[in-house]
């Protein structure tokens, strides 16, 4: 699942993780304030995003599970 | 319609890793108006974000002998590179190394207070230093580009070149997650997007999002390419004199643990591979990240890594850096212990990776003069995108790619500095800017289509296996061209897009399947094996015919033609073939007695 979770009880919103994504895999939900997983298949491991975490609210997992995309994307 | 914005600038640097970055800052000091756009967050982005932090510095004050550093440089570089341009990186790496002790950027000290030198094994003599991760290091240098007044643009993709009068006037994109329309006009460009790669999974390193975007773009407004051959860090061909074993280097970066699901948890473990050389084929013969490929190709895979036959200090050195790059609770988390030692059923990565690292300067948009200019007047480019052949055909050292990045890209930035100097303001045509806009948002505005996605996993699976791009051979490149072309004129057109971040996706899709082409007809052209590039159809170096370049030009058509470089560059041709290459390639013996 590569990514796995974003605590939200832990998240401040404070776009750390955001920023340090190369993939754009996670957004700041505006409106909760919240990190929010946008797009999980494309996160590479790097880890950038939990090692960075100021509050340690991210886990990503070593297992990465894609599921395999057809020519029209679903 | 999406929203137009416009920013001017005297430079524009268009990717902000280390060559970006510098040339920003030396841009600045010039005095230009500076602009720095990439399409990630300036800091978190570029190879040099997952560089190993490897960083060659050649000083006299260190003890370093300039003529024995340029004679291995030639020598592994198999004499295609430029010797003028070598030892430019050479001279001015201390230079830069100097800039990075004022940003706040150390080498790692040994006891005693002295900067640790080390070499890797199997990479030559050639020493370098230790900056750290890149993620730990960049964000000093963004700092320093924004106390020097630099402006930061973040996270918008820069899709093209504009042009007017066949002189660059600046550059266009998107926002990848508003999907705004960005302009910049600009005086000058500076092309620091590095190189690219087809590993979606980012086993190798997680760099998925290098996609050749700069030497794509140049390529679209009419640059030379060249070297592209070479864009293939995975395909080191060498073989130690007298070892029948053919050696075939795969970078030695990953290594898959077994009880690892995904490869890349594991693989871009700092270091292992580097340290610990300790590798077994199916039938118990040692193998190097060298032969490895062969060995698999000859049917004698997996490669298993038996960490009880290590050193007991390469051992600890892999720890340390382990830990010192803050990566433990990755080997914890997939249950691995490398203290206790034991026998992984994992294998180095067989797959090749086009030059997501590659070796800074060695490939790209060609540079004309000692300035980082291309043959496009007002555009200069900088490190992984810059063919610069301050390296060969081949990785000289390590540490030379995150060097050449930060010589090339303070020279581009200075040398776009003032050119920008001679030019008035800058405006872009509108109607220019209209077309340029329905090429960027076509894949948003189409109703139906292919998934970008998609695309990158035909890309992947096509071009990834070793058959392709680290062992080639002629009937095989044609095979695979032939779908590339396919893929160009049937499918690139036709890319889908769902929202900006998959707009980000298609126009990746894109420059990567035309990278691609540029890849395969360079390989096709090479009719020999050189450096990294290593054909099994033609298993030896044929000099002098070869000692020339293959460059690239769009004229309608991807034109390919050879260049011949200098004489006074050539190897002393007086001297055994087997003198002038210490390194074998795999058939070499066979085809060169037939030849006798």
């Amino acid at each position: 699942m590569s990514i796995e979770r974003i605590d939200e009880s832990l998240c401040s919103g404070c776009g750390t993780c955001s920023d340090s994504c190369p993939m754009d895999v996670i957004r700041i939900d505006g409106e909760r304030g919240k990190a929010t997983i946008a797009y999980p298949e494309e996160c590479t491991l790097c880890a950038l995003c939990e090692i960075e975490c100021p509050v340690g609210a991210i886990y990503v997992s070593p297992k990465r599970d894609v599921p395999m995309p057809t020519c029209f994307g679903v | 319609m999406q929203v137009e914005r416009e920013i001017e600038s005297d430079v524009l640097v268009i990717g902000g890793g280390m060559a970006g970055l510098f040339a920003a800052i030396k841009a600045k000091e010039e005095g230009s108006e500076v602009v720095l756009v990439d399409k990630n967050y300036v800091s978190r982005s570029g190879s040099t974000c997952f560089a190993e932090g490897d960083y060659s510095v050649f000083s006299t004050e260190w003890g370093h002998d300039l003529a024995s550093w340029l004679d291995r440089v030639r020598v592994s570089g198999e004499y295609l590179n430029d010797p003028e341009w070598t030892e430019i990186t050479l001279k001015d790496s201390i230079e830069r190394y100097r800039d990075l002790l004022r940003m706040g950027v150390r080498a790692k000290e040994k006891e005693g207070g002295d900067i640790l030198t080390y070499t890797r094994p199997g990479f030559g003599p050639l020493e370098c230093c230790f900056l750290g991760r890149g993620w730990t290091f960049l964000p000093a240098l963004r700092r320093e580009a924004s106390k020097r007044g630099v402006t930061i643009v973040d996270r918008v993709m820069v899709t093209d070149l504009i042009l007017e009068d066949g002189v660059v006037a600046g550059a266009c994109g998107f926002h990848t997650r508003t999907a705004e329309f960005y302009v910049f006009p600009a005086k000058a460009v500076v092309l620091c997007t590095g190189n690219g790669t087809f590993d979606m999974a980012g086993a190798m390193a997680p760099v998925s999002f290098l996609s050749y975007d700069g030497i794509a773009m140049a390529y679209r407004a009419g640059a030379e390419i060249g070297g592209m051959e070479f864009s293939c860090v995975g395909a080191a061909a060498f073989v130690a004199e007298r070892d029948e074993k053919a050696r075939i280097d795969v970078s030695g970066r990953t290594i898959h643990m077994a009880p690892a699901h995904y490869p890349a948890w594991v693989s871009y473990g700092p270091h292992i591979s580097f340290n610990l050389d300790n590798y077994v084929d199916a039938e118990g013969f040692r193998v190097s990240r060298l032969t490895a490929p062969h060995a698999i190709h000859e049917g004698r895979g997996p490669i298993l890594w038996v960490l009880d036959a290590a050193r007991p200090e390469d051992l600890e050195a892999t720890l340390r850096d382990i830990r010192d790059s803050r990566t433990t609770f990755r080997l914890e988390r997939v249950g691995i212990d490398l203290a206790k030692g034991g026998v992984y059923a994992g294998v180095l990565r067989l797959e090749s990776t086009p030059g997501h690292l590659i070796f800074g300067g060695g490939a790209g948009v060609v540079s004309k003069d000692k300035a980082c200019a291309t043959s496009l007047p007002g555009l200069y480019a900088g490190g992984d995108t810059c063919y610069t052949r301050a390296v060969g055909a081949s990785y000289p050292a390590f540490g030379f790619g995150l060097r050449n990045a930060s010589v090339t890209g303070a020279r581009a930035g200075k040398a776009a500095a003032l050119f920008s100097w001679k030019r008035g303001r800058i405006s872009i045509d509108k109607e220019r800017l209209r077309r340029v806009r329905e090429y960027v948002y076509g894949p948003l505005e189409r109703k139906g289509g292919f998934d970008p996605r998609w695309v990158h996993l035909q890309l992947q699976n096509l071009v990834t296996p070793y058959y392709a791009l680290i062992i080639k051979r002629g009937d095989r490149l044609q095979a695979f061209l032939t779908i590339v072309e396919f893929l160009r004129d049937h499918i690139s057109p036709k890319l889908l897009a769902r929202d900006a971040h998959s707009l980000r996706l298609c126009h990746e899709a894109r420059n990567r399947i035309l990278a691609l082409e540029m890849m395969l007809r360079s390989s096709l052209a090479r009719t020999e094996s050189r450096g990294i590039h290593y054909r099994e159809d033609f298993p030896s170096r044929v000099d002098p015919y070869w000692l020339a370049l293959v460059k690239i030009r769009g004229e309608g058509e991807m034109r390919v033609f050879r260049e011949p470089i200098p004489e006074d560059y050539w190897p002393d041709m007086s001297e055994e073939y087997r003198k002038r290459y210490p390194m074998r390639f795999p058939g070499e013996d066979r085809a060169l007695c037939e030849k006798d």
